[in-house]
């Protein structure tokens, strides 16, 4: 997952893999570019990822992905060293996703099950036994599909958080500090989003029994 | 325990982060109530469903078509400027279709707050929701003895097609920032003084004051504006001292590592004089040196080989821009 940019770097870029984050990010408020690429480098999967499980959909997830990393660039000057970056890009996609929502839902979309075609391995990864057969395959692909379903049908605030939580894996502590809530508040609101997605998923019982 | 009870522990009885006497109970309504019971198992199945949810890969040239967009952004001053500070509370407590309602209230609170702290203002915001007509600022108290900047904003402002930024000083440390505009399409302005967040339309026969307080002794207070009209636009920062002064005096410090904005906010605190800039104030300045200098020189020794000119438009106030 940390190397998949086959041949993007050609290597010129090869010292700015060495720096840590503060050091870019010094960098990149001195108004080096290419320091900002290792960001993006660096954290676009994870922001990638985050935009599609909270838009639900490819092509707005490109879209927040990329307003988030623009976002990013434009107010790089007042991220302070206080917050992991993490922190502060999640926090950005989130609002430009709260921003942009309206928009989002207004032109014509193409759901997730039908733009993301699951490699055979992450489908595999997703069955226990050594060898899935095709029908498992199959059956992992639905579940996956209602699964994302049932997100999406989460109010926004039940969607971010959980997202957040299972999917980018975040503490509650730093799940308080992107969307500046307390940590009581994200608990319950975390609780009442899994209930709502294992009640949603009770409709499914052929493959959610 | 009853089944609400049951389930609304659910979570923590997960993640293992429930206390041990209502873990007891919990778990001894589990054994009895079969339908919770279930329903405990469904819980479990779906989040350990949600952990496994593939990674999915960005587009083929995501990061390029990200780092092509930085390059345009970069090179262009950026448009209308939209702030994305959000009140999480508000959006997450009034629920979904009220967010819109919730930022309009947020703003309408600051514009009253602006109101009771600031005296009498003419914000954008004041024409946006309250359909109030601007009526005269009361600018004149004005300190005729103080800088007055009738700001024709560099020859690229299109004879005035931008926003006019004039600044005044108002007696008793408040500044006060009109908006005027010569265009008769509508010039889009947000503001940024010091966290709080203004933004409206002025056209040609609509200007707009805010004032703003001079900071405590010692320190500058930056003022954000971006601006935009059409497609064209500019984001200018605006320095102000605690205090004006008049007189030149001269100075003798030295900068390092830093950037222009630095620059700017240093000088405009060592001589006491606002400045209204744009361009990339991010840029680096390596060093500076500036020696028994008079605020021109100082700007000049301090921008000039890092691409910024600076010139007078008033008494103490200076622009500052890009050498094109
Ligand atoms: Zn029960």
């Amino acid at each position: 997952m940390l190397e998949n940019s086959v041949g993007a770097r050609a290597g010129s870029f090869g010292d700015y893999e060495q720096l840590g984050e503060d050091v870019l990010i010094e960098r990149c408020k001195a108004g080096d570019t290419a320091a900002f690429d290792e960001i993006v480098r660096r954290f676009e999967k994870r922001v990638f990822n985050y935009a599609l499980r909270v838009t639900g959909n490819y092509n707005d997830a490109c879209d927040v992905a990329q307003e988030a990393f623009i976002r990013a660039f434009h107010s790089i000057q007042t991220f302070r060293g206080d917050a992991k970056f993490a922190t502060w890009i999640y926090r950005i996609v989130t609002n430009v996703y709260l921003d942009e929502r309206k928009k989002l839902k207004s032109h014509p979309t193409t759901s997730l099950d039908d733009t993301i075609e699951l490699d055979e391995n992450s489908v595999t990864r997703q069955i226990e036994d050594s060898t899935p057969s095709p029908d498992e395959i199959v059956q992992t692909k639905e579940r996956m599909r209602i699964l994302q379903r049932a997100i999406n049908a989460l109010p926004d605030y039940q969607r971010i958080i959980i997202t957040l939580y299972h999917v980018e894996h975040r503490s509650y502590e730093e799940i308080a500090e992107i969307l500046k809530l307390p940590i009581g508040t994200v608990k319950s609101r975390l609780n009442r989003a899994r209930l709502a997605i294992a009640e949603m998923l009770e409709s499914e019982p052929e493959l959610f029994g | 325990m009853n089944c609400k009870a049951a389930r609304n522990l659910f979570s923590a009885y997960l993640d293992n982060s429930i206390d041990s006497s209502r873990k007891v109970d919990l778990e001894k309504h589990l054994a009895d109530c079969e339908q919770c019971d279930r329903a405990y198992s469904r819980f479990r199945y779906a989040i350990s469903m949600l952990e496994r949810l593939p990674d999915v890969n960005p587009p083929a040239g995501f990061r390029a078509s990200v780092m092509a967009r930085v390059e345009v952004e970069r090179r262009k001053v950026p448009a209308r400027v939209r702030w994305w500070s959000i009140d999480w509370q508000k959006v997450f407590t009034i629920r979904v279709p009220a967010r819109a309602l919730a930022v309009g209230l947020a703003v309408l609170i600051a514009f009253v707050i602006s109101l009771q702290v600031l005296p009498p203002l003419r914000t954008g915001i004041a024409g946006l929701f309250l359909a109030q007509k601007p009526s005269e600022a009361p600018i004149s108290t004005l300190d005729q003895e103080s800088a007055r900047a009738p700001m024709p904003w560099t020859p690229e402002n299109r004879n005035g097609q931008g926003l006019i930024l004039t600044l005044d000083v108002v007696q008793s440390g408040v500044y006060c920032l009109k908006l005027h505009t010569k265009s008769l399409k509508p010039v889009a302005f947000d503001i940024d003084i010091s966290g709080t967040k203004y933004s409206g339309f002025v056209v040609a026969d609509k200007p707009s004051a805010i004032k703003v307080p001079a900071p405590r002794s010692g320190s500058v207070r930056v003022v954000h504006v971006a601006w935009s009209i059409g497609e064209w636009g500019r984001y200018q920062t605006v320095f102000l001292p605690s205090k004006l002064r008049s007189r030149a005096v001269v100075k003798t410090f030295s900068i390092e590592k830093a950037t222009v904005a630095d620059v700017l906010r240093r000088i405009c605190r060592e001589y006491g004089v606002a400045i209204i800039a744009w361009g990339n104030l991010g840029k680096p300045v390596a060093y500076a040196q500036v020696y028994q200098a008079t605020p021109d020189d100082a700007l000049y020794e301090c921008l000039n080989r890092v691409g910024f000119k600076a010139y007078g438009v008033a008494a103490s106030i200076y622009a500052v821009e890009p050498v094109r």
